[in-house]
């Protein structure tokens, strides 16, 4: 009987003491859906965040709140902002994750290892650069129905869709390949183009910790089709016949359906690296206003000119990338893995322009919508 | 010695040794085995399976002399009634040791992952309250229960199979980048998380069956951990960078944090939930394994009534090491323990009952 008691109490003991010490309710949190990083012009660190907030009443509005505060280090940002603010602010629910031009330019892994360390932060976040200082895209507010951080979150999303960036695009994402000295990464470039707008206008390049180029949309997605992580949605128009470029009848838009794709590291004795790179894409078309694709002879004309054409570019976007040293394609990852004695002679951000890559891509248009 | 009520089957006993093996090494293991081994890191689990094999025969073969005996006892028929209580002391020692570690690493973990403000004696008392009620009742209550949750550890592996959504095949190579001497070292590290085979010393007499089937289980159990580690390590080292390996100290958890699944996001949480009724067998394990020690040292047949005792000890010990240095000084002490108890004795008692011919008596 007594040790039926003891038992006893000690478990009701048990059901009252855990919870207490991290008890962190859910209701009581405010929660910020978006934020900032960007650099003050006296090179401290300011971030600005959105709060969501339900106003209540009969009809629950849903208001963002909008603070500011300067700070030493991300965290030290964070400290400040959490002074000025009611409640406790947590970010168990971010959306999205930008940084200003000016900070990513510089190291940029001293502001997210405070969200890779802290197990309660949200990694998933969408990121993006921002092309401007990253506060003034909060004075939208809201576009429509959604509020500023849900926007530009499904902006981030329709950019992975079609192709702008790779999928998944977030705060965890960037970490793994931040850290790989084999591969670099990319980061969404969005810039506010109006009063309620943001857009995508291509992305960051990245070499290192820090950002030394920028591609612009088309060619993002060439990118990405060449290294075979395309979204759902890849579409792109293209002037395929001589004339007048306001004429919507010179265009194409084709959409890729499938990339089938051949990425071949080799190296010579001497040291000098080889990349082959060849895709196949396998395109329908989409709009073709002339309607000449029941003529097998002109679908392989425009199959031609098509793979000229994205041929050149590609050639072009990787120049640009080779000039950024930005190793987006993973050679370095590559040599690692498969030529680990080369990769031990190479200093790879000296040695990265210096490899020859040879570009083809081609174009199979497979067929067409309701109409030929 | 073995009564009707308290025998399990051959598959029972599979399930006690897999429950036990599986524990808290296997978290931080992909970041230890890639330290020393780099790509390689997966053949060292390997490795390590095979050395766990051939201990598990050598324990087999002494268990197989001595079918009606615990190690205790066993113990105590070679080196006579005095070193038998040495030999016995020291053993008890050592589950409770053990004990202690998988506690410290449990409370550690949750800590760190889930409850940081909660103190430790509390995410330990849930433990040792579980604990206590699990190794009082006889093997056959313990094992039923052991084969109740046991398909919580396909669950595990499932989440673990969720961090393939993002992985590059090219991170493991060069596989031999480390060399093969490193790769055989660093199973050295594997075999940390290997513990609770030696469950097999403690548990054989109750098992029902030919001694042929009872090698088999436990040749089965430690073949399925062996796999499912390998599996772990693996997708670790696909799933991350070796910059990352370094600084990450629990990749299995982190590989599960990374992206949403469905309407949860934190994945990690769940999974640390369904591993802590495993880690919480594991420990009851070793309570029981030290409870039996505690009762043959003090010549009784009973281990219930010294439960208590050893789970305290336990409880104590653990509340002891509060810097991470600290820990970093049991895990070596219990990886030298490991040595002595888990491939040094068990040798050392077969070796010795062949030599003085000692068998158990009444059996051919």
């Amino acid at each position: 009987m007594k040790k039926g008691i003891a038992w006893i109490s000690l478990f009701s003991m048990l059901l009252f003491l855990p919870g207490c010490w991290d008890q962190d309710d859910l209701k009581e949190a405010r929660l910020v859906i978006l934020y900032s990083m960007d650099r003050t012009s006296e090179g401290k660190i300011e971030q600005t965040a959105a709060i969501r907030e339900v106003e209540p009443g009969e009809q629950q509005r849903i208001v963002d709140e909008i603070h500011s505060a300067v700070g030493l280090t991300e965290r030290d940002s964070v400290n400040q902002l959490r002074k000025k603010t009611a409640g406790r602010v947590r970010h168990y629910d971010d959306l999205v994750y930008l940084i200003g031009k000016s900070l990513a330019t510089s190291d940029i892994y001293p502001l997210l290892d405070v969200l890779y360390r802290d197990p309660k932060t949200a990694v998933y976040a969408k990121m993006a650069i921002v092309d401007g200082k990253a506060q003034d895209i909060f004075r939208i507010k809201k576009t429509g129905t959604f509020f500023i951080g849900q926007y530009l979150f499904e902006v981030l999303k329709n950019a992975e869709n079609f192709s702008i960036i790779s999928s998944p695009n977030t705060v965890e994402s960037t970490f793994s390949k931040m850290l790989d000295p084999g591969k670099d990464f990319m980061i969404p470039l969005v810039k506010k183009t109006g009063e309620r707008e943001v857009q995508v206008t291509g992305v960051a390049m990245f070499h290192g910790h820090r950002m030394t180029g920028r591609l612009h949309h088309d060619q993002a997605v060439l990118f990405n089709l060449l290294s075979g992580r395309y979204g759902k949605e890849t579409r792109f128009a293209r002037k395929v016949h001589p004339g007048n470029p306001d004429n919507p009848a010179n265009y194409i838009v084709i959409q890729i359906n499938r990339v089938k794709r051949k990425f071949k590291v080799a190296t010579r004795p001497d040291g000098k690296v080889d990349v082959q790179l060849h895709a196949k894409l396998r395109a329908i078309a989409m709009e073709y206003p002339r309607n000449e694709l029941e003529n097998e002879k002109k679908i392989k004309k425009l199959n031609k000119t098509l793979s000229n054409m994205l041929t050149r570019e590609s050639k072009e976007v990787i120049q640009k990338m080779q000039r950024a040293r930005c190793d987006a394609f993973g050679v370095g990852r590559q040599l690692i893995a498969f030529h680990p004695e080369v990769w031990k002679r190479k200093k790879w951000s000296k040695d990265y322009p210096k490899v020859r890559f040879h570009t083809k891509v081609e174009v199979e248009i497979m067929g067409d919508d309701l109409l030929k | 010695m073995t009564s009707e009520k308290s025998s399990i089957s051959p598959v029972q006993m599979a399930l006690f040794i897999i429950q036990t093996q599986i524990g808290v090494g296997i978290l931080s293991l992909p970041s230890k085995v890639h330290m020393i081994a780099k790509g390689g890191g997966w053949i060292s689990v390997l490795i390590s399976g095979i050395v766990v094999q051939v201990l598990i025969f050598i324990m087999w073969a002494l268990m197989k002399r001595f079918p009606n005996s615990t190690v205790y006892e066993i113990s105590s028929q070679i080196f006579g009634n005095f070193l038998g209580k040495v030999v016995n002391f020291a053993y008890t020692g050592y589950f409770i040791t053990v004990g202690v570690f998988v506690m410290v690493s449990f409370s550690d973990v949750l800590n760190r992952w889930m409850l940081p403000k909660t103190p430790r004696w509390a995410v330990l008392v849930l433990m040792v309250v579980a604990g206590i009620y699990l190794a009082r009742g006889n093997i056959r209550m313990m094992a039923r229960y052991y084969v109740l949750t046991s398909f919580l550890i396909l669950l595990l592996i499932l989440l673990v199979t969720y961090g393939f959504v993002d992985v590059d095949f090219t991170l493991m190579f060069p596989i031999q980048e480390a060399g093969w001497g490193n790769i055989v070292k660093a199973s050295k590290d594997t075999f940390t998380a290997m513990y609770g085979f030696e469950m097999l010393l403690l548990i054989y007499p109750f098992v029902e069956g030919k001694s042929r089937g009872k090698l088999k289980a436990a040749f089965f159990a430690n073949l399925f951990v062996t796999l499912s580690y390998t599996f772990t390590v693996f997708i670790c080292l696909i799933a991350f960078n070796p910059e990352q390996l370094r600084l990450i100290s629990e990749p299995v958890l982190y590989l599960i944090r990374r992206y949403q699944l469905y309407m949860v996001h934190r994945p990690d949480l769940i999974f640390i939930n369904i591993w802590a009724t495993t880690i919480i067998v594991t420990a009851a394990s070793y309570y029981y394994a030290a409870a039996t020690g505690l009762a043959s040292l003090f010549g009784s047949r009973n281990h219930s009534k010294w439960v208590p005792y050893a789970v305290l000890c336990c409880f104590v010990v653990s509340l002891i090491p509060q810097t991470s240095s600290g820990m970093v000084k049991l895990s070596k002490f219990v990886d030298i323990a490991a040595y002595v108890f888990l491939h040094g004795l068990p040798l050392m008692l077969l070796v010795l009952s062949y030599l003085l011919k000692k068998k158990e008596r009444g059996t051919a």
